[in-house]
């Protein structure tokens, strides 16, 4: 398979990226391949004679290298079972295994490939025409396609942790782009005090200067090497500069935040200025085989000669539509490949005459106004067909014998930042021609992706875009307005006036033949576009999504400036009418993993959640909390509370500390409650609803001082109620600070018929029952801790909530425990204590009512004080009872022993006409209870209704009274 | 009835699990050292050392007025622009933050909370309070030139040396939740405070430990922050 | 989402540190025909142009503040305290 001779390593040359003393083996398709350090994958397997690294998407033709630099999709291949890398810029590793995609069973003999000759079944779009009837059909064929399309395969049971990471990054300016003006632009904003990033999807600085040795218009050396080794040397020297290599930006998003991805590294880096100074590329040529490996890019043969040393062919064709193909004939000359011929496709004489001489001297014809027809060879290049322009007769054919054919189409400018970015494209009003840019603000542009320009026309842009993009971030100094204004002169000078073109002759001038690939990512040739074209599709944004072309991995980088040629062609239209396709981030193609990044939930956790953890509780997320379920059995935790003495962790309650002059007001104002007249030392429940009159959240307020209020809330509603709060005291005259103090306690609450016993032995603060009562509270200490203690009843016991500073959590609980071991302590857990409040019809705000509950019919209507002026949600809750209640939240009983589950529905005559929120099996009665939403007519006690039930519909009474202690003895002892 | 209650910050079980030696300090117990104090000193003055900050004294005091009460006796030179720190006068010493107009957070160490909370809480009378929030936040101070490297990949806020000088502070989004960051260099070596509700304590911790990975960052104990204040 | 909003307390920062409040309205007085309540609640004006929202900074210093935006090209003109 090898043919070693053919692409063995040139001599030592400057600019080389290979380290010839240190070799690096790796594996190809279960074939050991050799390479140099600084080998890319691609640059290995063709010195190592590997021609063929892919297959087309739709056909399976054969690929191989067309870029070089990591655009086009031919060289998509999967490393170390991650599908996709394009193989033309991942460096080698020692022991790397790289698989090839999309052929079965090898790349070369893929079975797949019989959909070449099929091409007819396949028209453009023909998902949407054919195979639809019958209508079996369609399923069988989307079961094939399914299987067959895509691109590269990710291993599901590979894993892996995703090894992205996130980077934040600021910088004051941001150079995309480290070709000549990039560099130059970097060096010009750094000397001025700037805080530089330089970026490059490259391994080195230096752009076009690394692969191209001659300048297009003149056989002189512009030693370009030696201009990008000095370029790079002084970015690394000038203080701030941060050059980073090998990294794309691929996107622009609002405000200069660019998207860089740079190896495992996701890069967000917020700029205040941006120069964006991407250069351009170039875009294949359309004519009968263009996608036979062995076609590739002038850039391409330039890169494997110059960055590693690689001899491309024996004999090689030159094709291009601009200078660059004379230029690339003598890199190819002088790395010794024999030049066949060198074709320009330009109307006109536009011969540069300088290296048309230098490649005559050569013995190398120059053919004026030559195309090439077709490529010829099965999988491997062996020659070319040419003729002239508008030549038919088959006489006018000449044809050549070679086995390595660079094309270069017009460039395209790498111009999709900046559309992303805003710019827009100005146009001449008479010729309908490309004219410059309209940037926004903080934005700047320099060197070929304004347009193709001269080496030291490109110096001075970048120079003059670093400059101002200083100046922008005031760094403004008499020198910096000085070397603006000198820079501007000599740029002017510079600039040589370009005769305006559209940049589509050589769409234009292509011949007829088939397999002309437009689209190399998705198989899409000249014919699809034409049929696409008359079948309707004739607007660009349609032409695209119909035919697909530039909806691929290049995404449009090799073909977006032929497919607007071509609309534009076939309509009769010109190019700057045709307009273009948006260019939506991500320009390049990027792991969702990289998107993704690294993995941590915010999860918060109790002061004591390694005592749970220890306890072996069962813990579950409740909301961003973790919980305590249970701690092995929710009925025994509920007979302890209602025996003897239970304690459940509730350091998640969400806890305001809301103080100032107006903190009474503030409070009356948004609790339908009023907590102005509520004594200190006193504790009441608070309900809160907004202006629609629906409940948001519940909680108690206890009033600790005058100006002084201690405000718990549901676990999962702390912040939404804070800043609820601080809203609704914007504007008043007096003082009130709202801080969540949810973090700075731990809390307890401890129940059951011993829990004054239990805390009694911990604390000197009196709680028998004439001194403690219900809905009271007091400060004191507990086991040597400051402490809060709450007397409130959410299961329905005497029980006290005791809040100490959150760093005594693990302390406060042990004491407790200890202290309780005599009666029977037990902690219980969520469940036990979602039993135990049903059993007192204590509603839960989420659980029981929803976004459209209201207070009124909810069954907590005794909370809303309409004799208050105003509240948060009067206006609504007056009209609701003027309306009238519609349904209401009651209590039920089941006849029998079956429990529904939460959310069941409740059936009138075979309708659903309300539901179940709660249910659970009461250990007590041995039936079922709950709470359920039923319309109001039903809502009577003793009426039944009927609840379905694993398919049946089971009978309940409505109660209003809690199936436990309804006259509420217990809380209060 | 246990003795004495113990202290213990939000971060105490990871901190058993990575292999701290717990002594007691202040009433805490923290971290006096991991494997060795020279290797954490290494990595603050190499790479980054992960303190846990959360028993220093977190007093927040707001309202309108303070800017004239600071000004007085305890603060000479007047107190900071929002953003900015200044250290507060001997003999207890500290940092005074000013988070906003009408709100600053005093850090000190934990034996002076309580002559400063005394002192302060006297002073803010009327339109201003003084809350402890020392229980309610806990903290992490990142110390070692590469620190700041490392919260760019926890936070989208701009720390880099030319926007977040020493003594500076903010409000932002780190690790995904809501932090305090203030700061204070330590002889010489970029530091960062990081204070952040205390339930997400076990949280930042492993987000914390992830992103210093690369650099080499370290979780060190008190004896050698003692070294480094030395 | 990427822009910056600067909350006048704290300065520049990305919006995700930002709880977007909906636009300005007025609240009717207690006692207002339930028309005007039913305006106030569920009638937004959604303009194409210059807006007037609250803000909450979230994830700095908590506050409540307005700003000036303009939808069309999602521009924030101005932000101060209301």
């Amino acid at each position: 398979m090898a043919k070693r001779d053919v692409n063995a390593r040139l001599p030592e040359g400057p600019g080389e990226l290979i380290d010839r003393a240190r070799p690096v083996e790796f594996m190809f398709g279960g074939r050991k391949v050799s390479a140099l350090q600084g080998d890319t994958v691609a640059s290995a397997l063709h010195a190592s004679g590997v021609t063929t690294l892919s297959r087309g998407f739709k056909y399976h033709r054969p690929r191989g290298l067309l870029c070089a630099a990591g655009r086009c999709p031919n060289c998509l291949v999967n490393v170390d079972g991650t599908p996709n890398v394009r193989a033309c810029t991942q460096p080698v590793k020692p022991g790397m295994n790289v698989r090839h995609q999309n052929a079965w069973p090898t790349l070369k003999w893929d079975a797949l490939s019989v959909l070449d000759r099929l091409g007819w079944l396949l028209p453009v779009g023909f998902y949407y025409k054919a195979l639809h009837r019958p209508r079996l059909l369609w399923k069988l064929a989307r079961g094939v396609i399914r299987r067959v399309g895509g691109l590269g395969r990710i291993d599901i049971r590979d894993n892996h942790e995703n090894g992205y990471r996130h980077k934040n990054v600021h910088t004051g300016v941001a150079v995309v782009g480290g070709g000549p003006a990039g560099t130059a632009a970097a060096i010009a904003a750094a000397k001025h005090g700037a805080e530089v990033t330089l970026i490059d999807d490259q391994p080195i600085l230096g752009g076009s200067l690394r692969f191209s040795q001659f300048e297009p218009g003149g056989p002189e050396s512009k030693a370009a090497a030696g201009t990008a080794e000095g370029l790079a040397k002084e970015a690394a020297e000038t203080p701030g500069i941060r050059v980073m290599t090998g990294a794309a930006v691929f996107a622009f998003y609002q405000d200069n935040l660019l998207g860089v991805l740079s190896g495992r590294d996701l890069v967000k880096l917020r700029a205040k200025q941006v120069v964006m100074a991407a250069g351009s590329f170039e875009t294949p040529l359309l004519f009968e085989n263009n996608d036979l490996p062995g076609v590739m890019l002038c850039s391409a043969a330039q890169r494997l000669v110059r960055q590693y040393r690689i001899r491309p062919g024996r004999r090689a064709v030159l094709a291009a539509s601009n200078d660059g193909g004379y230029a690339a004939a003598l890199d190819l000359l002088a790395a010794g490949v024999e030049v066949a011929a060198v074709l320009d496709s330009r109307p006109g004489s536009s011969r540069p005459p300088e290296t048309t001489r230098a490649l005559e001297a050569a013995g190398v014809p120059v053919l004026a106004e030559h195309v090439v027809e077709k490529a010829i060879g099965r999988g491997k290049l062996r020659g070319v067909t040419v003729r002239p322009l508008g030549g038919r007769e088959p006489s006018q054919r000449r044809k050549f014998r070679c086995d390595l054919l660079c094309t270069s189409g017009d460039l395209q400018q790498a111009d999709g930042l900046l559309y992303q970015a805003g710019a827009q494209r100005e146009h001449d009003p008479e010729s309908g021609l490309p004219m410059g840019w309209k940037l926004p603000p903080g934005v700047h542009a320099a060197g070929d992706v304004t347009g193709p320009q001269s080496l030291a026309a490109a110096l001075l842009q970048g120079r003059l875009a670093g400059l101002e993009a200083a100046q922008s971030l005031g760094r403004e100094s008499a020198s910096l307005r000085e070397e603006i204004d000198d820079t501007r002169r000599r740029l002017d000078a510079a600039q040589e006036s370009h005769d305006a073109e559209d940049g589509i002759e050589y769409v234009r001038n292509s011949p007829a033949g088939k397999r002309k690939f437009v689209c190399f990512c998705e198989d899409v040739t000249v014919k699809d576009i034409s049929v696409a074209v008359a079948e309707g599709f004739d607007d660009i944004q349609l032409l695209k999504r119909y035919s697909t072309a530039t909806m691929g991995p290049c995404q449009g980088k090799m073909c977006h400036k032929a497919l607007v040629g071509l609309c534009a062609h076939f309509t009769n239209r010109s190019v700057a009418s045709t307009g273009a396709t948006t260019a939506r981030p991500p320009l390049q193609p990027i792991p969702l993993a990289a998107l993704a990044g690294p993995s941590h939930v915010p999860m918060k956790r109790s002061p004591m959640d390694r005592i749970h953890r220890d306890l072996g509780a069962v813990m579950v997320e409740a909301g961003p909390w973790q919980r305590a379920h249970s701690y092995g059995s929710p009925n025994e935790e509920c007979l302890a509370v209602r025996r003897q003495v239970g304690m459940i962790d509730v350091s998640t309650l969400g806890k305001l500390d809301v103080r100032g002059s107006g903190a009474g007001a503030l409070l009356d104002r948004v609790y339908t409650h009023r907590f102005s007249n509520l004594r200190v030392g006193r504790i009441r429940y608070g309900l809160l609803c907004s202006d629609d009159g629906t409940i948001m959240d519940d909680g108690t307020v206890s009033r600790l001082a005058d100006d002084h209020y201690f405000v718990t809330t549901t676990t999962g509603n702390v912040d939404l109620v804070e800043e609820w709060l601080k809203w609704w005291s914007i504007g008043q005259d007096v003082s009130v600070h709202v801080n969540n103090v949810t973090s700075d306690y731990a809390a307890v609450n401890v129940a059951g018929p011993y829990a004054r016993q239990t805390l009694s032995k911990l604390t000197k603060v009196d709680l028998s029952p004439g001194a403690f009562r219900y809905m009271r509270f007091a400060r004191g200490e507990i086991a040597g801790i400051p402490a809060m203690f709450l007397r409130i009843g959410f299961v329905g016991e005497t029980g006290w909530e005791v809040h100490v500073p959150a760093e005594y959590g693990e302390s406060l609980w042990e004491a407790v425990m200890e202290a309780g071991s005599e009666f029977g302590i037990r902690p219980f857990g969520l469940e036990a204590q979602r039993v135990l409040r049903l059993e007192k019809k204590h509603l839960i705000v989420g659980q029981d009512t929803d976004a459209v509950s209201n207070p009124l019919e909810s069954d907590v209507g005794w909370v809303v004080r309409f004799d208050k002026q105003d509240f948060i949600g009067r206006g609504s809750l007056r009209a609701i009872s003027e309306r009238g209640l519609r349904n209401r939240l009651v209590g039920f009983v089941m006849s029998d022993g079956v429990t529904p589950y939460d959310g069941a529905a409740v059936v009138s005559g075979g309708a659903p006409v309300g539901r179940v929120t709660s249910a659970r099996h009461s250990p007590a009665t041995g039936k079922g209870f709950g709470l359920a939403w039923v319309p109001v007519e039903m809502a009577v006690e003793g009426s039944r209704i009927d609840i379905v039930v694993a398919g049946k519909t089971v009978p309940a009474a409505v109660t209003h009274q809690p199936v436990y202690d309804p006259d509420g003895k217990r809380l209060r002892e | 009835m246990p003795a004495s209650p113990v202290k213990k910050s939000a971060m105490h079980a990871r901190q058993l699990g990575a292999g701290a030696r717990m002594a007691g300090r202040d009433g805490w117990s923290l971290p006096a050292h991991y494997s060795g104090v020279e290797r954490e000193i290494k990595a603050a003055k190499e790479s980054i050392a992960i303190l846990d900050a959360s028993p220093m004294g977190k007093l927040l005091l707001q309202g309108d007025g303070l800017e004239g009460i600071l000004s007085g006796a305890l603060i000479p030179d007047g107190p900071p622009a929002t953003g900015g720190v200044r250290r507060l006068p001997s003999p207890e010493g500290g940092l005074l933050a000013k988070l906003a107009a009408d709100e600053y957070l005093v850090l000190c160490n934990p034996a002076d909370l309580p002559q400063l909370t005394e002192t302060l809480g006297k002073a803010v009378q009327g339109c201003a309070h003084a809350l402890d929030r020392t229980s309610g936040l806990a903290g992490l101070r990142l110390t070692g030139p590469k620190s700041g490297r490392m919260l760019g990949k926890l936070s989208e806020f701009d720390c880099s040396p030319a926007s977040f000088a020493d003594l500076s502070c903010a409000q932002t989004k780190c690790a995904g939740i809501r932090c305090t960051l203030v700061r204070n260099d330590l002889g010489g070596l970029p530091s960062y405070d990081l204070y952040f509700p205390r339930e997400f304590g076990e949280y930042v911790w492993d987000a914390v430990l992830e992103a210093g990975e690369e650099y080499g960052a370290a979780a060190a104990g008190f004896k050698a922050a003692d070294r480094l204040m030395g | 989402m990427s822009f910056l909003l600067s909350c006048p307390g704290c300065g520049e920062r990305n919006v995700d540190e930002f709880r977007f409040g909906g636009e300005v309205t007025a609240r009717p007085e207690p006692d207002a025909a339930f028309e005007r309540w039913a305006g106030y609640l569920y009638s937004r004006k959604n303009v194409a142009g210059v807006s007037r929202e609250w803000w909450n900074h979230r994830y700095g210093c908590g506050r409540w503040f307005q700003a000036l935006r303009d939808s069309t090209v999602n521009q924030v003109r101005e932000t101060f305290w209301p």
